[in-house]
């Protein structure tokens, strides 16, 4: 028999290291005479597009085409430390520092480009590859001729950003207080077939939205939440390390599984944009918002097309069947000894 | 080191030659390498030579032979699918060979090296010992012809001597009316090792079954076939309530163990699932 169910999960997340761990970044930029920008950060490049991202932000903050921005990316010979790439972090600790690793710059270059349009350098804005009087657009100077001029003059081109969200630690007698710098929160909602004979759960549709606070990248934030449904759905339907006396019995890839193509279902991604004003422009991290949700989400749809509650992690075939009392010996023992939430009848 | 040197045949002589050359040493037959260097890179297995076969031609292909389907040891399964004398005369072996890892493995991995690799798990095995093949074994004098089932004799034990080499995989095709049909039980939709598979070939004449052979992966030290389902089978017409007695009865005849895949419990209950979905497919088959 195949069996149907819907489940939702939700979850809250603090972005970053909270309690009082340090938690900052460095960049550094510097201007070339063609008045291309050259960025350097430590974080790694790990696939979820932090290099795009730190050139976006830069070419929206000196208001310069993204293929004039370069990067050079977590070189321990020649990038300041930027903190590790962990906490679904990136974009709102090291994206905040190479915005104020441009405002830096920003404050020799409105100087020039002030003294060269005869205009208050607080009245320059940075747009369409001009700087320009935001009252009278037509007084303004090409970014790359006042790149230029900046060369000829001897003035600074280099900027830095620091950027520390470093949290007060929580009260040590009540742990009452405010852990994380930000906030960020997701829900997921998925639709799952159990078929009762083979034990197997397949997911026929996701939906995940996330908190992304600005999508700065709509696509990458995209990518993130669907890659964070398949690692969710690993976890909720096949990954388990199995250790005996110490020994991790699967530590491969032939036998501790993970999802291939054919076991991913459409996934919908949902960018929720609550402008963050402590992000750069109001951006936070998606990363494990985009994660968390989804076993839970996954349970919750087993229970609701079977009336049974998996306990613990992977609800693998096996599992399911001893769930479902198709297997010889009872169910297992878990850790958790508390009554279930009774799950509402539709 | 994986091993010291590396041989490459281009002739069956060649290839018996160069075993013969360094008999007495660790010499090793390599087709696909896809079970075989895994094994020396987990040091289960140690090399001193390794002779390749891949290319030697005589190995190669599928054929007729008369009445019977001649499968060359270093066919690859990509070559066993595509093949139209597999299509239509013993689609299991088409069906299984597509669900054999992923199609890189396809691409290299061969017959004979899943025959000498002697896995319980493996997916082509059962599918010849439910057609009843026979293995052809070669050495520089002579040839034997082994039935599959008493070829492999034990928990990856064979019966090869040294000095010889597996050379082809012989069936007599199946007549009219037969049905053939693989089953596959793994943890994920693809490129998984299976916790359990059936391969099932039965022929159904005038409305009932006549003939019977139904063979079980990773249920025992070897692939097995099961006396038990083929004798629910035979002699009664197709039914739902067979198929599903054919599976209960397979589970008398396995004897699973636990291990990282599932315990011996779920691959008992596991069994029946497959045998019967096996046996519906051949049943269908059968009477198109």
């Amino acid at each position: 028999m195949k069996l149907r169910g819907i489940g939702v999960g939700a979850m809250m997340y603090g972005l970053g290291y909270g309690y009082a761990r340090p938690d900052f970044s460095a960049t550094d930029i510097e201007l070339a005479p063609d008045g291309t920008v050259t960025i350097w950060n430590g974080a790694s490049e790990l696939g979820q597009g932090l290099t795009t991202l730190l050139c976006q932000l830069v070419a929206q903050e000196l208001g310069i085409p993204y293929e004039d921005t370069f990067i050079i990316s977590a070189d321990t010979g020649r990038t300041p430390d930027a903190g590790p790439v962990s906490a679904s972090r990136s974009t709102y600790v090291q994206g905040n520092s190479a915005i104020k690793a441009c405002r830096d710059l920003k404050g020799p270059l409105s100087e020039l480009a002030g003294e060269l349009l005869k205009v208050d350098p607080d009245r320059l804005i940075y747009k369409d590859g001009l700087v320009q009087d935001q009252e009278d657009p037509n007084r303004s100077i090409s970014f790359h001729n006042l790149a230029g001029e900046m060369h000829k003059r001897g003035r600074r081109v280099r900027g830095s950003g620091y950027h520390n969200i470093t949290t007060a630690d929580v009260d040590p007698e009540t742990s009452q207080g405010d852990a994380y710098a930000s906030y960020a929160w997701a829900s997921q909602l998925a639709e799952v077939e159990v078929d009762t004979e083979m034990g197997l759960v397949t997911v026929l549709r996701l939906a995940s939205a996330t908190d992304a606070g600005k999508a700065i990248n709509p696509k990458m934030v995209e990518g993130q939440i669907e890659g964070g449904a398949v690692q969710g759905l690993g976890f909720a339907l096949m990954e388990e390390m199995k250790v005996e006396q110490g020994e991790f019995k699967n530590a491969k890839l032939s036998t501790y599984l993970i999802p291939t193509a054919a076991d991913v279902p459409m996934v919908e991604p949902l960018i929720v944009e609550v402008f963050d004003p402590t992000g750069p422009y109001g951006a936070k991290g998606v990363a494990e918002p985009a994660t968390i949700p989804t076993a839970p989400t996954i349970f919750n749809a087993i229970t609701n097309a079977t009336g049974k509650r998996v306990r613990s992690t992977p609800a693998s075939p096996e599992r399911v069947l001893r769930l479902l009392g198709k297997l010889e010996e009872e169910e297992e023992e878990t850790q958790l000894t508390f009554e279930d939430m009774p799950y509402p009848e539709p | 080191m994986l091993y010291q040197k590396y041989e490459v045949a281009q002739t069956l002589a060649e290839a018996l030659s160069l075993l013969e050359s360094h008999n007495g040493g660790n010499v090793r037959l390599v087709a696909g390498g896809t079970d075989l260097i895994l094994q020396l890179h987990e040091r289960i297995l140690s090399a001193e030579v390794l002779v390749d076969i891949s290319r030697v031609s005589e190995m190669r292909g599928i054929r007729q032979d008369g009445d019977e389907l001649v499968i060359g040891a270093a066919t690859t399964y990509a070559e066993i699918y595509h093949s139209s004398l597999i299509q239509n005369h013993a689609p299991l072996l088409a069906e299984a060979s597509k669900k054999i890892g992923a199609v890189q493995i396809q691409n290299m991995a061969t017959l004979g090296g899943n025959i000498g690799n002697a896995s319980p798990a493996a997916d082509a095995i059962p599918c010849l010992y439910a057609l009843d093949a026979d293995v052809v074994v070669a050495s520089p004098n002579a040839e034997r012809r082994i039935p599959v089932a008493e070829f492999h004799q034990g928990y990856r034990k064979i019966d090869l001597k040294p000095g010889e080499l597996i050379k082809e995989i012989r069936f007599a095709i199946p007549p009219e009316g037969t049905g053939t049909a693989f089953y596959k039980y793994a943890l994920r939709k693809s490129q998984a090792i299976s916790v359990v598979d059936a391969a099932v070939c039965l022929k159904i004449e005038d409305g009932v079954i006549r003939h019977a052979a139904v063979a079980l992966g990773a249920v025992a030290p070897t692939i097995i076939r099961s006396p038990e389902a083929e004798a629910v089978l035979i002699g009664e017409p197709p039914s739902e309530d067979l198929f599903a007695r054919a599976g209960e009865a397979a589970r008398k005849d396995a004897r699973p163990i636990d291990d990282i895949r599932g315990s011996a419990s779920f691959r008992r209950y596991l069994v029946a699932v497959c045998v019967s979905h096996a046996v519906r497919s051949a049943c269908e088959r059968a009477v198109r």
